[in-house]
């Protein structure tokens, strides 16, 4: 279970990797909020649950990263820990633990504007899952 | 599609200008404004799975598309178009997508203009910085100075920038100088989620950050002393320059909408060689949904850049007691209705900046005889370019030019070469004070890793698409 960033001339590619696909969907966004902050220096206190729904599992993808953007500026919140505890190709049920933004102690860095479809992907092969797209930055 | 990179033809008896001959799936020939390096690039980039050039092939093989897919001086590879992308469609037979503008809608630059001068900064440069990057909300997760309440964004995405002046924010004189005078009609705030507009409650009058920026510049050089004299601008004078858009709303109403249009891709059997490139027909209830959608998301970044204007202009009051006017505001993310050859058309422009000419109405009153000033931002450490439009660029890219630099090195690669204090430093040395909310944000905006601003811009000057008036070049810069 990790992640890895991968090149793109203008933004920057995220991809999760897992034995599972709730692995690989938890660690994209795990890279994804670690392009916005050293998410080391957070403390994961509070819980939201974050539910989608999709026509499939590319759209999954978009919509579960896009959530959580869209919950970073409305409840000003930043996350570091993911538990997806249901996903098929068209639901994830999940808690995403963080906090509320605190200038003093978070180190802030890019703000990641959407997730795209360039480049996205999810794939199963022999070790597990990826979950992958461009981000928008 | 041929994996032969040399699909570049020069056009004969014209400077800076290359054509792709109609090829495959493509209804139009693509021209591209470039030299041989340019040019060189694209071709060396070809094969890669998401290149420029694949994206101008694909852009040109959408239904209802006119006259020529267009790429400016500054391409590069975009989401499903390229950056620096321009496409016009009929509004009977063609499609609009959401890749043609983009997940930041109607991002732009706007430039102020003082009374002072280089040697009047001098002794506050230090200070007005720090008053501009106290003041100006900028990074991720500030907040704005106005918060807005459900009804009062709605009524933002359809009143633009003169709803803010209406508030205090600006003046009459403001609005005269923004594209389209701040607000374009046919948005509809119901086409707009729910969630967008939650975006956008406490982000009006924010910078973001990224490659969101606002510089003190110089005017360093002067090209055109007539067109410079109609525009207020002399040597040595102090500009303020911002480039931003609007921010949350826009990216959501880009995401809602990516996905939508994926979907009326396939429902209508349009090409969709590229997911990024969904897109519907003009006519269709999905196609006008989305134009409702950008023209509120178009009107919210002309609201956006108002708020901060005003922010700047009150700095200046307070630090040098002087008022300041603006020159211009310009957008380089939208797709708009214009009328071309008296033919009403949908223009795409992606990364590329409306570049109106003399003569035309769009342009104020005070400008129209010499055209409209295009405001061309280059990087941190380099300078920035005011253009004016021309004849020729009406002809051949529908008023349109490129918008900037373009970025030549990932944000990756920028992180591993550049460290964010050394470039302060650096830029400190050539008397550019940087104060930036991110350091990790300097690393990847460092002047290395963009393309060399001067020849993106002299290019289409040699092109004779645009005209340069004056080069500035930065003494402070803010970052998000």
């Amino acid at each position: 279970m990790s992640y890895e960033y991968f090149e793109h001339q203008a933004d920057i590619g995220i991809r999760g990797k897992g034995n599972t696909l709730a692995e690989a969907f938890e660690q994209a966004a795990l890279a994804m909020f670690e392009i916005m902050v050293d998410t080391i220096d957070l403390n994961p206190t509070e819980s939201q649950i974050v539910e989608i729904e999709a026509d499939n599992s590319e759209e999954l993808l978009i919509s579960w990263l896009s959530e959580l953007l869209f919950l970073k500026d409305v409840e000003n919140k930043i996350f570091s820990r993911f538990e997806i505890s249901k996903i098929d190709d068209n639901t994830i049920v999940a808690k995403a633990y963080g906090e509320k933004i605190d200038f003093s102690r978070h180190k802030l860095k890019l703000e990641v504007k959407a997730a795209t479809w360039t480049q996205l992907a999810i794939k199963k092969h022999d070790n597990g899952y990826i979950a992958q797209c461009l981000v928008d930055v | 599609m041929s994996n032969n990179s040399d699909v570049f033809q020069k056009v004969p008896n014209r400077e800076n200008l290359w054509t792709i001959e109609k090829r495959n799936e493509m209804r139009v020939p693509a021209f591209i404004y470039g030299d041989e390096k340019i040019i060189n690039e694209l071709r060396a980039d070809f094969n890669r799975d998401w290149s420029a050039t694949r994206q101008i092939m694909n852009v040109a093989s959408l239904p209802g598309i006119q006259k020529g897919m267009l790429a400016m001086s500054d391409v590069h590879p975009g989401y499903g178009f390229p950056i620096g992308g321009v496409a016009a469609f009929d509004p009977a037979e063609g499609v609009v997508s959401m890749a043609g503008v983009g997940y930041d809608i109607n991002c732009g630059v706007r430039t102020m203009i003082t009374d002072l001068t280089k040697e009047d900064l001098e002794p506050k440069k230090k200070d007005i910085i720090s008053e501009l990057f106290q003041s100006v909300p900028a990074g991720l997760g500030k907040p704005g100075k106005i918060k807005l309440e459900i009804n009062q964004v709605n009524e933002l995405l359809i009143e633009g920038a003169p709803y803010v002046v209406n508030m205090g924010y600006g003046t009459d004189d403001d609005l005269i100088n923004t594209e389209e005078n701040g607000v374009i009609p046919g948005a509809d705030p119901e086409k707009v989620s729910h969630k967008a507009k939650k975006r956008q409650y406490n982000q009006i009058g924010t910078l973001g950050s990224g490659n969101h920026y606002l510089e003190l510049q110089i005017v360093d050089k002067i090209f055109d002393q007539e067109v410079a004299k109609t525009f207020g601008l002399f040597q040595n004078q102090l500009l303020v320059t911002f480039h931003c858009g609007s921010r949350g709303l826009g990216h959501q109403i880009g995401t809602d909408y990516s996905i939508k249009l994926v979907k009326a891709s396939k429902k209508y059997g349009l090409p969709l060689p590229d997911k990024e490139l969904g897109s519907a027909p003009i006519n269709s209830a999905e196609g006008q949904s989305y134009i409702a959608a950008v023209n509120a998301g178009i009107n919210c970044a002309f609201a956006n850049r108002q708020v901060i204007a005003h922010i700047v202009r009150k700095s200046f009051k307070k630090m040098f007691n002087t008022e300041i006017r603006q020159l211009y505001d310009v957008g380089h993310n939208t797709s708009k209705f214009e009328i071309h050859d008296g033919k009403k058309l949908l223009i795409h422009r992606k990364g590329s900046t409306r570049a109106y000419g003399p003569n035309q109405d769009h342009v104020p009153i005070a400008y129209r005889k010499v055209g409209q000033p295009v405001l061309i931002g280059g990087t941190m450490g380099t300078s920035s370019f005011i253009l004016t439009g021309t004849d020729l660029g009406m002809k051949e890219t529908f008023g349109s030019a490129c918008h900037g630099a373009g970025r030549c090195m990932s944000r990756t690669k920028a992180k591993k070469k550049y460290w964010g204090k050394a470039v302060i430093g650096n830029l400190e040395k050539k008397g550019i004070i940087v104060r930036a909310h991110s350091f990790a944000g300097i690393a990847e905006e460092a002047p290395g890793a963009y393309k060399d601003v001067e020849h993106v811009v002299n290019t289409m000057h040699n092109a004779g698409v645009v005209k340069k008036v004056v080069q500035v070049i930065p003494v402070g810069v803010i970052k998000g």
